[in-house]
């Protein structure tokens, strides 16, 4: 459908190279837009990249730490310089793991803000002048679940996530006379590096119990994803700006 | 009523030394709180602890800029060391001022 068309958009997807970022970028592509996929980790870039072209997708593969500025300007300027343009910017790359608050040091807790919270900034604010030149711009920030519900062992993700949620409402009137609409999206359990393990690997049983009570009565993958972010992407979404879109399958709703 | 009375308690309200901080150690005061008030402007604490005890309140102000994990050790310290415990933490402490996001520095 013409609304839902991506054709001729360029999209940056930070944590592009793996997880819930590649079922974003894949679902992008398959609207038709050219896709700059970010990441620290060089193999999974590839590997990636190689994936979102066998698909027959238009990628630039971007290795970059989102916390740090001098990288964001820089992935900045290769989309720039590779596809001409910016329409669409997804924050997705994150970090998360459990640690008991009373236990955590503050330069973990610093890290985390960073790469979780402060990215989301710069990497917006980076963007903005290529969204003014385009006429308009989407930001899509991946927040979690976790910002409904609360997490003993989270506290440092749920601050950051929280965090990008409320930004995300300011950013919207911030940048609203400019045409650039800002939402959120709030994943629950989704089947990547980040789903919750147990000790060396094993399957954490926190899982079978959310999917048991989940109303979809599974855990989401990657590719669930595509919907929501092509439609937060496209046309179609011009008048959504500042909300916060619940997309767990009914797992907040038990939990 | 007994379900509020905070006699033989301390708390800490960071950003205590005003505004909305030094009403919420009113509040707390008047129920029987000890109140350790923390602040970064020390003309601001004193002013705030004479308010305080003049209102018949015991206060004591602790300088400290909670943004610095020493300082926030420290006050803590300082509050369990004067006061003899902590049982209740008021993070009331912030500042805000409006930027436009495009024109913020990461600094």
């Amino acid at each position: 459908m013409k609304i839902f068309d991506l054709t001729g958009k360029v999209a940056i997807i930070t944590g592009g190279n793996g997880g819930l970022g590649l079922g974003i970028a894949r679902g992008l592509a398959s609207a038709g837009a050219s896709v700059a996929i970010v990441g620290r980790n060089a193999d999974k870039l590839k590997v990636a990249t190689a994936d979102l072209e066998a698909g027959g997708a238009t990628v630039l593969a971007i290795q970059a730490d989102v916390s740090l500025e001098d990288d964001v300007n820089r992935m900045v300027a290769e989309t720039v310089g590779r596809f001409g343009r910016i329409d669409i910017l997804f924050n997705n790359a994150a970090i998360s793991w459990g640690i008991r608050p009373e236990e955590m040091t503050l330069e973990e807790w610093n890290m985390f803000l960073a790469i979780d919270l402060t990215s989301c900034f710069l990497t917006s604010k980076a963007c903005y002048p290529e969204f003014v030149k385009a006429g308009g711009g989407k930001i899509i920030n991946i927040s979690s679940i976790v910002t409904k519900l609360g997490h003993p062992k989270l506290v440092q993700y749920a601050a950051a996530k929280g965090g990008m949620d409320h930004m995300t409402q300011s950013l919207a009137r911030s940048w609203g006379p400019q045409n650039i609409q800002v939402n959120a999206v709030l994943p629950g359990l989704v089947d990547s590096e980040m789903m919750p393990v147990g000790p060396e690997g094993t399957r954490s049983p926190i899982i079978d119990y959310a999917i048991s009570k989940s109303a979809c009565e599974r855990h989401g993958t990657p590719d669930d994803f595509a919907g929501i972010s092509i439609l937060l992407s496209s046309e179609a979404s011009d008048f959504i700006t500042g909300s916060v879109i619940v997309v767990d399958g009914g797992l907040s709703l038990a939990i | 009523m007994k379900f509020f009375d905070l006699s033989g308690k301390v708390a800490i309200i960071t950003g205590g030394n005003g505004g909305l901080g030094l009403g919420i150690a009113k509040g707390l005061a008047k129920e029987g709180c000890a109140v350790s008030l923390v602040g970064r402007n020390q003309d601001k604490i004193d002013k705030a602890v004479a308010e305080m005890e003049a209102l018949g309140a015991k206060a004591i102000g602790v300088q400290c800029d909670v943004s610095k994990e020493d300082d926030v050790n420290r006050m803590v310290e300082e509050t369990a060391k004067q006061l003899g415990r902590v049982d209740i933490l008021f993070n009331n402490a912030a500042i805000s001022w409006g930027i436009a996001p495009e024109k913020m520095t990461l600094e």
